[in-house]
């Protein structure tokens, strides 16, 4: 194991609207036992607002990682993808799109917006759990992250 | 433009008709003279038109009557008492006195009893004859048609005028009536070609706003689907994480019953979430044209028997598929019918291991594509039933599926243009057959 995730938690930013969803994923992550900081926002124009550190967000951190839902009220997930990854500040941020659409043509807006995964969210509750502990263990364990 | 259309028609009719009453009222007055031994030749060289008094026309009946001045107008324009006179709208008289007659004594016609809108009319007089003959035209606008009425009148004259007045009048009369006939049948005939014409016009609009309003219902539709598929996935993903979250958790505290009820409730749940993501394949499926390009049916096949890897294995199917040709088609449509009607074949498979057979023949102007199988068949009375979104024929324990696989190849094929129907054996195999459009196919 990485000794920096030891000293330095991993912080990912949750856009999700659907607080089940977010007590899922935060479940999730508890049951893959590693030490992370999870900040959730409901709508995209908190999301800007967090990584932009404005208004209430002032104290905020850079994520690591974000995990960002499709359906969002107001500033939709797609314009929220648009706009991070066309921001030099934020686009080297990696993305994980997850949606509970399996539809082509929202996997394929996704990368064409330069998503670097999408990922459908599972309906049985055992596989969802195993899908945050793969995001987990690629995003977080794996993968060499710009700091 | 319809109205401007018959207005014209009509104005041109009216000019021909009373260009044709006052050549035949000329014609007519001198052949009425030169019949008469006691006309004066002087008489002949002096017959003209009255201008004035033509513009005078539109005056009523009854202010013509009262007015000296009409009276004088018309007698300015009398010479040795002959006047040819032509009104559009309204009959008017002469000054009676001078024709040594009373008003009665005209020969007029009560043109308010008939529903005129217009009329010509030509009277000729001499010292001593007076004849008229009046045509009433016009166009009725309820038919619409169009009527002519020719009244003729004769008055008090010598005998030998009035023979030969009568004489011109029948002969000429005929000659209008004729005339006037093919006019209005030429009329009538218009208004019916502009009629059919409008019809026929009207007819396109209509089928053009009622497939704009179809196009529009069914996209409609189809984001409906689509959206009811999308928003549905995320409460009821809801109901099965948590519960099965609550089974994972609690354990312990549950009793047999209570998970027992837990996973029907999860099994319900996925079931209904098993059918929305159906249902948006199917709302999809007939989405054409999404994008259509040529796509060879051997390539499509071979990739389904890939992805259905699994269950040939299992199954021990052996699938043979013949020469298919290429089609301008969606490529995921075309993957869609395959993959259903194969993975159906595997499926509904009897005792024995599947034999499936994949063809295409060149029609008339289709050509024919079957997948035959030998499988446990279907009875005849469900041939059309199979085809329709989430029917099932078979128990779910023993066939899993929502039943949506043969409606979406059905979509995807009347997309195209072509029909799929089955033919089948109870216990003897299914063979299912669709059709393609001659123009689509590439080779």
């Amino acid at each position: 194991m990485n000794p920096k995730i030891a000293n330095l938690p991993i912080t990912i930013l949750l856009i999700e609207d659907n607080p089940g969803d977010v007590r899922l994923i935060q479940e999730a992550f508890k049951a893959a036992k590693v030490a992370n900081e999870i900040n959730s926002v409901v709508n995209g124009l908190d999301a800007m607002s967090f990584l932009r550190k404005e208004g209430d967000f002032s104290s905020a951190h850079t994520p690591d990682l974000i995990i960002l839902d499709l359906n969002l009220p107001g500033k939709d997930g797609r314009e929220v993808l648009a706009e991070i990854k066309s921001d030099p500040a934020l686009k080297k941020i990696p993305i994980v799109v997850l949606s509970s659409s399996s539809a082509m043509e929202d996997i394929v807006t996704s990368y064409e917006l330069s998503a670097n995964c999408y990922i459908t969210k599972p309906i049985d509750v055992n596989e969802f759990f195993n899908v945050i502990n793969k995001i987990n263990d690629f995003w977080i364990t794996i993968v060499k992250l710009p700091s | 433009m319809e109205q401007y259309f018959r207005k014209r028609v009509f104005k041109i009719g009216a000019a021909i008709i009373i260009a044709e009453i006052i050549v035949l009222a000329i014609v007519g007055s001198f052949y009425v003279l030169s019949i008469s031994e006691a006309v004066d030749t002087r008489v002949e060289s002096q017959v003209r038109i009255p201008g004035q008094l033509m513009n005078a026309g539109h005056l009523s009946y009854d202010a013509v009557e009262d007015s000296d001045e009409m009276s004088e107008l018309i007698g300015e324009n009398l010479i040795d008492g002959m006047v040819i006179g032509v009104d559009y709208n309204v009959y008017y008289s002469m000054n009676p006195e001078y024709l040594g007659l009373s008003v009665n004594e005209i020969p007029t016609l009560d043109a308010s009893l008939l529903d005129v809108q217009n009329s010509g009319e030509v009277i000729l007089y001499t010292n001593e004859t007076l004849v008229s003959v009046s045509i009433i035209y016009g166009l009725d606008e309820v038919t619409p048609r169009f009527f002519v009425y020719v009244v003729i009148g004769t008055s008090a004259g010598t005998a030998e005028k009035n023979q030969a007045a009568q004489l011109f009048l029948v002969s000429s009369s005929v000659v209008m009536v004729l005339t006037l006939t093919i006019f209005a049948l030429s009329f009538n005939l218009i208004q019916r070609l502009e009629y059919d014409l409008a019809e026929g016009n009207r007819l396109a609009v209509v089928v053009e706003e009622r497939t704009t309003e179809l196009t529009r219902s069914n996209e409609a539709l189809e984001q409906f689907a689509y959206v009811i598929s999308h928003d549905l996935q995320e409460p009821l993903r809801m109901i099965v994480s948590y519960l099965q979250l609550i089974e994972d958790r609690y354990k312990d505290k549950l009793d047999a019953d209570g998970i027992e009820f837990i996973d029907y409730a999860v099994g319900g749940a996925k079931r209904v979430r098993e059918m929305i993501i159906d249902l948006l394949q199917f709302s999809r499926a007939g989405k054409q044209p999404l994008s259509e390009e040529e796509v060879d049916c051997n390539t499509i096949v071979a990739e389904v028997l890939t992805n259905l890897k699994i269950s040939i294995k299992e199954s021990g199917a052996n699938i043979d598929s013949g020469h298919l040709p290429s089609i301008m088609a969606n490529r995921g449509g075309m993957s869609m019918l395959f993959q259903n009607l194969i993975a159906n074949a595997i499926k509904f498979r009897s005792e024995k291991p599947p034999k499936i057979i994949i063809k295409a023949a060149e029609g008339v102007d289709m050509w024919e594509f079957s997948v035959a199988d030998n499988g446990i068949g279907i009875p005849e009375e469900h041939y059309k039933r199979i085809f329709d979104v989430f029917q099932k024929l078979h128990p779910r324990d023993k066939y899993p599926g929502t039943g949506i696989g043969l409606s979406v190849c059905k979509r995807v094929i009347e997309g195209l243009g072509g029909k799929i129907r089955v033919e089948s054996k109870l216990n003897d195999g299914s063979t299912f057959f669709f059709t393609v459009p001659k123009e689509r196919i590439i080779k």
